[in-house]
């Protein structure tokens, strides 16, 4: 059974006085799977936002259905199954980080010891632990971000919706995030995320959903989309006078050596080395007991 | 229990400095103007607003634009999303505050004793055609007090003096005068000097009439100072439950800054404006009255229910929108 099915959705937020009424989703089909990580892209004003808050169960639509995990996504048994994570910052901002994921694993239903330990895990995961008695509006917004994604794992939620979990984040938080997405999908999460990041879009997700003015311009998955048929290879560490050789060797195979360049360092593995705290990579292990 | 935690931990953060501030206040006001009764208000007044905005300001349901106000809606289960809870924290941080101000407070007020208010077997009016009423007194009391609405008279006005009789012994103390209307005349008794007081009228002709709290008994002996003064301090708990059932009503329309605003106007209602029976209770307190004995059951009640109605109404409004 798919973890989400979306079948000729349209939202239609009402006029007001003489504003007209606004079309934000155009009949809409999708379908995900567990274990799928599907991003949906769009310019801004597209309907990524309103789509994943139809999923989330905040937003009425005015034709077609919705189901999360088999259920009207408005359903309250979903709030512990389904994690949503919104575009902007945490609530309770006047509480510490770690009291704020407290309190969301109170209210997922975890046991307080059972909370506070995955506390501690996705805490030191992203990194909070040097800033986890601080208020949360002392944050800045990556950390709050971090805060957030780390609120939305808590619970091993089945479904995961994440407008923009990536935005604002550094390097090596973002790198975080995706690791820690990544292995929700292993377990078996369907996670549907909007974001503007092609490129994290493009190494995290498996499907890409593509929205223009609320309909959908393109929908598939990225080998589809991208095509895999052909392989391009890259080589590093190439000695100049092996050049020739190699070039003869790939023209011999029906290929093309498209560009050869001076080595030098990605930006990012210099960031990566000038990080004080460079990310652990092992992602919190938490298993399901003490969850309702 | 976690919210509840944190929203009176809040509340108290926000509330101990107010407490802070209302002794500072009290301390002061009454070193300077040496009445107690004004400052006793402003002191309950502070701990209460800090407390009732802290709720506002922390709880994002209580605004529609608060930080992640959609996010804790769905994440909390009920129609009020957490909202009654803050109120509780909030409700309990005021009440430590006003406990702890209740204590610096007794000794600046009298022994709370009861009042008794005192019927007269005839119609309540002394004039030309009646110069005596007499009324039932309790036993133990050590007081009477008269504060008599005055009436025109038909000639010159000529201040009326009245002799007061214990069980038909006229009092040592010879008469008492009254020349304005609700003037306030202390008399003291001696304690179980009888059960029947009776009031003549010997000279002056102004008309009397001694309407249900113109004519108090007052006891002997009462509970401790502190129990009076804490018992008065909760009942302005009450204007914080009324302002945050209010805020929850209105919680769907409001942006966090108009609702902080409510949130004052609606105790500066219930406190500068005299609505709901917090500053009566303090009044009454300063005044030496017991409030278990004293009208001030129904206007608690009043003030009880009318933040019971704005939340069911809140809870129904909500769920009419979800619908």
């Amino acid at each position: 059974m798919a973890a989400i099915s979306v079948r000729q959705l349209c939202v239609t937020f009402p006029g007001r006085w003489r504003k007209p009424a606004v079309q934000a989703l155009l009949p809409l089909d999708l379908e995900v799977q567990p274990g799928a990580i599907v991003g949906v892209l769009g310019q801004n004003g597209s309907g990524k936002t309103t789509l994943l808050r139809v999923l989330a169960g905040l937003q009425d639509w005015s034709a077609g259905t919705a189901t999360v995990l088999g259920r009207p996504p408005g359903d309250g048994i979903l709030v512990r199954r389904v994690a949503w994570q919104p575009d902007g910052p945490p609530p309770l901002a006047m509480l510490n980080g770690r009291e704020v994921l407290q309190w969301f694993g109170s209210q997922l239903g975890l046991e307080n010891d059972l909370a506070d330990a995955r506390v501690d895990e996705w805490l030191s995961y992203f990194e909070l632990q040097h800033a986890s008695r601080r208020a949360v509006r002392t944050y800045s917004s990556g950390m709050q971000r971090r805060l957030l994604l780390a609120a939305s794992l808590l619970g091993e939620p089945e479904v995961m919706l994440l407008d923009e979990p990536t935005s604002g984040l550094d390097p090596v938080g973002s790198e975080l995030a995706m690791a820690a997405l990544r292995q929700c999908a292993r377990k078996g999460a369907a996670i549907v995320m909007a974001s503007h990041h092609l490129l994290e879009v493009e190494q995290l997700c498996s499907d890409v959903l593509v929205l223009h003015e609320g309909r959908c311009a393109l929908r598939g998955t990225l080998d589809e989309l991208l095509g895999s048929g052909d392989r391009s290879l890259v080589v590093r560490g190439l000695a100049e006078d092996a050049l020739p050789a190699i070039r003869a060797a790939i023209t011999a195979h029906g290929g093309t050596l498209v560009r050869s360049e001076a080595q030098r360092q990605h930006l990012y593995a210099l960031y990566r080395q000038l990080a004080v705290r460079p990310p652990s990579g092992t992602v919190p292990a938490v298993d399901h007991r003490g969850a309702n | 229990m976690r919210t509840l935690w944190f929203a009176c931990r809040q509340s108290l953060l926000w509330a101990l400095p107010a407490t802070a501030l209302a002794l500072a206040v009290l301390w002061i006001g009454v070193a300077t103007t040496g009445t107690g009764t004004p400052w006793l208000h402003v002191a309950a007044f502070l701990p209460v607003v800090a407390s009732s905005l802290s709720a506002v300001a922390f709880w994002p349901p209580f605004a529609t634009d608060a930080r992640g106000a959609e996010l804790v809606r769905r994440t909390t289960k009920g129609p009020l999303h957490g909202m009654p809870t803050a109120t509780l924290g909030a409700l309990l941080a005021a009440a430590a505050c006003l406990l702890l101000l209740a204590v610096a407070a007794s000794p600046l007020v009298p022994e709370p004793r009861a009042h008794h208010r005192l019927r007269a077997h005839e119609r309540p009016l002394l004039d030309d055609g009646r110069i005596e009423l007499s009324f039932a007194l309790p036993e133990d009391c050590v007081e009477l007090q008269l504060r008599p609405v005055v009436l025109m008279p038909r000639a010159a006005p000529e201040a009326t003096s009245l002799q007061i009789a214990i069980d038909g012994k006229e009092l040592a103390a010879g008469p008492v005068m009254i020349f304005g209307d609700r003037q306030l005349v202390r008399v003291p008794l001696e304690r179980g000097s009888g059960t029947t007081v009776a009031l003549r009228r010997i000279s002056g002709n102004l008309p009397l009439w001694f309407d249900a709290a113109a004519v108090l008994a007052v006891d002997g002996s009462g509970p401790p100072r502190l129990l009076g003064c804490a018992l008065a301090f909760s009942v302005w708990l009450l204007p914080l439950w009324v302002t945050l059932g209010t805020a929850m009503l209105l919680s769907r329309w409001l942006r966090q800054p108009m609702a902080l605003v409510v949130a004052g106007v609606a105790l500066v209602l219930q406190s500068l404006g005299q609505v709901g029976p917090a500053t009566a209770a303090v009044t009454l307190c300063a005044r030496g009255h017991w409030l278990l004995t004293e009208p001030i059951f129904w206007p608690c009640i009043t003030s009880l229910g009318a933040g019971v109605a704005a939340m069911i109404a809140a809870m129904a409004l909500r769920a009419e929108h979800r619908r």
